[in-house]
């Protein structure tokens, strides 16, 4: 045991030696974590909304009617409505200022009192994928619900179009008064109709959100990930030792000596294990404290972390001890671990890939890590979710660590 | 204190080591004399357990390498040829270091670092890194470390490859210090004159093979009083022959020749007229005193060279 710990504070001095590392492996990832959060949420975190140009060229009852249903309040949250003139509007769309254009043709009232087939016309940005989208899903809404509208009320909505033209000032005449009361009627008598039948079956939408489940913003989908990305590059950094301990010699000279290898092995995995908790300590004290995640997490975060490091490295270390150069593992372990950077959720969440490769990414070895912890730290996830991963780890550990072991006298001995 | 028997190594169809035997006494420096190449390596491997060998046996203080490893390599100390020390760490985590990996711990392995310090005369640099030290400075500290465990057996492996004059006589020191307190040195080199100022006696090895093994005094018997004259110019082998008159030819080129006699610097200007009268053309003469040098001139043919 002497030499296990004079080897663990010899590979704990050397990691203190060069600091420049450890602020890499924590740098890289807050630096990546905080260009992709921006771009991702924006500055502000505001939620993004659909700016939507009006061009009426009808100007008539039902056009404005339809105007306002869109300037309703309830949809302040998604839509920033403009009034334009069609060139002017498309100007604007040119500059790429707006999500999409909405184009109410002359004659729109009269054709859809008629019932006539009536085209309503969207003009969206190209340059913007997930607004104008939303733009476009509003607009056939509005069609449909005119369609239904036209077919309920169509004849109270021609009067109402009648009556709405023959007002003068702020008021009607008293010669509209009978009219006025004929429509009321009418509509009084449809609804009435129409009541029993909304109070027998009422069409409800309940949201509810999962039990302990925490409002996942991109930023918290994204934290675990993070976490993981320094996770890998320290990982990395780690395994690399390997590759100086034999070109310094130290290696070869061990094996002259009666030190035992696996204390050496030993007190090189108990060093991992310190650096990667040293290095992802700041990162998660300081994640929790920004999303407000609940502390008494904190320890199992900190130990999976970890455990995921362990794995990493000895993956890391297999392969720099496989390779014929350091300059060929080098290359080797970053064919790797970049991909799996890119496909294991470190990069990009899970929840905004495509199916089939968030798939295959929560199979990578960073990604099987990654999915119980995010989920956890969500709250959709409890800890059984951990175990499958858990054993998955330790195995893959005592494994690739065990042939790189083997492989260690011929890897110093060349 | 070390018996080799027999030693064989083969890499593949190449035999590295071929049939090497030697014994070394306590407080002895044995010095494994050749050029590069020859197999001093290779023996230092399978002695220090680095390399199996393909035959023989190797023993340690009684202990056989192959057999009793652990108790082989605790009597054993190396200094390897290359660097193979931690520069980014200070000298004294370094000798921990070692001496740990040895079995040393608590006070019995301060007390030596602290003599190994003194030792190797790095003791106000104890907390230095050697990353900024000198090349004699950082072979004292790859010395002090092989050292550090107090071995019977020291193996030094060409320990003064790049090293200064005045570091290089620091480092004899350091040697005949282990060889007083009852240490065996093997020593390799490719230095004669190392070889000659610092070994009680010599192995001269070649390509593999141990080619002759005395004191410096048997072996500079088994050269005689001839002289080794070296003749750098354009030279006939056919012509020269009948000029040389009794001078015996060690190394033939055209642009070079090596010749033994007795009496060189007499003989010397006799020898010129003759050869120049034959044809040859001389630029450059050196006549040298028999030495180990000419010794392994005369087994091998070839100078033993870097």
């Amino acid at each position: 045991m002497t030499f296990f710990f004079a080897s663990l504070r010899k590979s704990l001095a050397r990691i203190a030696a060069s600091p420049w590392s450890v602020a890499i492996w924590i740098g890289v990832p807050l630096l990546v974590g905080g260009l992709l959060t921006g771009v991702m949420e924006g500055s502000g975190g505001d939620t993004p909304k659909v700016h939507l140009l009006i061009a009426d060229e009808d100007t008539s009852f039902l056009s404005s009617a339809l105007v306002d249903m869109l300037a309703r309040p309830e949809l302040a949250d998604l839509l920033i409505l403009e009034p334009v003139v069609t060139a002017v509007g498309m100007e604007t769309l040119d500059e790429g200022d707006a999500s999409a254009m909405l184009v109410i043709p002359d004659g729109f009232q009269a054709a859809f009192l008629a019932a006539e087939d009536q085209s309503l016309l969207l003009v969206i940005n190209p340059l913007q994928q997930v607004l104008p989208e939303m733009a476009s899903e509003l607009a056939w809404l509005i069609a449909d619900f005119g369609s239904y509208l036209q077919l309920a009320l169509g004849p109270e909505l021609a009067t109402a179009a009648q009556l709405a033209d023959r007002i003068e000032g702020d008021a009607l005449g008293p010669e509209a008064a009978g009219d006025v009361g004929a429509l009321a009627r009418d509509l009084a008598v449809k609804l009435f109709r129409a009541l029993p039948h909304l109070n027998e079956a009422p069409l409800e939408i309940d949201v509810v959100r999962t039990e302990g489940a925490r409002e996942a913003s991109f930023t918290l989908l994204f934290f675990p990930g993070l976490l993981m990305m320094s996770v890998i590059f320290a990982a990395q950094g780690l395994a690399e030792d390997l590759w100086q301990e034999r070109e310094m010699g130290t290696l070869r000279r061990l094996r002259s000596t009666i030190a035992a290898p696996w204390a050496f092995f030993g007190a090189r995995i108990t060093a991992s294990a310190i650096t990667l908790a040293l290095v992802v300590l700041p990162l998660t004290l300081l994640g929790f404290a920004l999303l407000g995640l609940d502390w008494s997490a904190l320890p199992l975060t900190l130990g999976w972390l970890v455990l995921a490091g362990l794995m990493l490295s000895s993956l890391a270390s297999l392969i720099q001890i496989l390779a014929p150069s350091r300059k060929t593992g080098t290359l080797f372990s970053t064919l790797v671990f970049f991909p799996l950077l890119l496909v294991g959720g470190s990069f990009f969440p899970f929840e905004s890939m495509p199916n089939f490769l968030a798939g295959f990414g929560r199979l990578t070895p960073n990604g099987l890590m990654l999915e119980p912890l995010k989920r956890y730290l969500i709250g959709t996830g409890d800890l059984s979710a951990f175990a499958p991963a858990l054993a998955v780890a330790i195995f893959a550990t005592l494994i690739l660590t065990a042939v790189t072991l083997w492989r260690v006298k011929s890897f110093s001995a060349r | 204190m070390i018996t080799i028997k027999s030693l064989r190594k083969d890499f593949g169809n190449f035999t590295a080591v071929e049939d090497v035997s030697f014994t070394m006494q306590p407080g002895e420096v044995f010095g494994l004399l050749g050029p590069n190449g020859a197999g001093k390596s290779t023996t230092i491997g399978c002695i220090s357990g680095l390399i199996a060998p393909s035959d023989g046996s190797v023993e340690i203080a009684g202990h056989d390498v192959r057999r009793a490893p652990r108790a082989a390599k605790a009597r054993l100390g190396i200094v390897p040829q290359e660097l193979a020390i931690y520069e980014d760490l200070s000298v004294v985590q370094n000798l921990r270091y070692w001496g740990a990996a040895y079995g040393l711990r608590g006070a019995a392995l301060s007390a030596r670092v602290t003599e190994v310090l003194d030792v190797i005369g790095l003791i106000d640099r104890g907390w230095d890194a050697p990353k900024d030290f000198s090349g004699g400075m950082k072979r004292r500290l790859n010395f002090g470390c092989g050292i550090v465990h107090e071995p019977d057996v020291l193996l030094l492996d060409e320990p003064t490859v790049g090293v200064d004059p005045q570091s290089r006589e620091r480092l004899f020191d350091m040697v005949r210090a282990q060889t007083a307190r009852g240490a065996s040195v093997l020593y390799t080199t490719h230095h004669m004159e190392e070889a000659e100022a610092l070994c009680d006696r010599i192995a001269i090895v070649d390509r593999g093979r141990k080619i002759a093994e005395g004191t410096l005094n048997e072996l500079r018997a088994e050269v005689g009083e001839r002289d080794v004259i070296t003749l750098t110019g354009a030279f006939d082998l056919d012509r020269l022959e009948p000029a040389l008159n009794g001078v015996s030819i060690l190394q033939f080129d055209p642009d070079r020749l090596t010749l033994e006699t007795e009496n060189g610097p007499a003989r010397l200007a006799g020898l010129l007229d003759a050869l120049t009268s034959a044809g040859a053309e001389v630029r450059e003469t050196v006549v040298r005193r028999p030495n180990l040098e000419s010794l392994f001139l005369r087994l091998t043919g070839n100078e033993l060279r870097a």
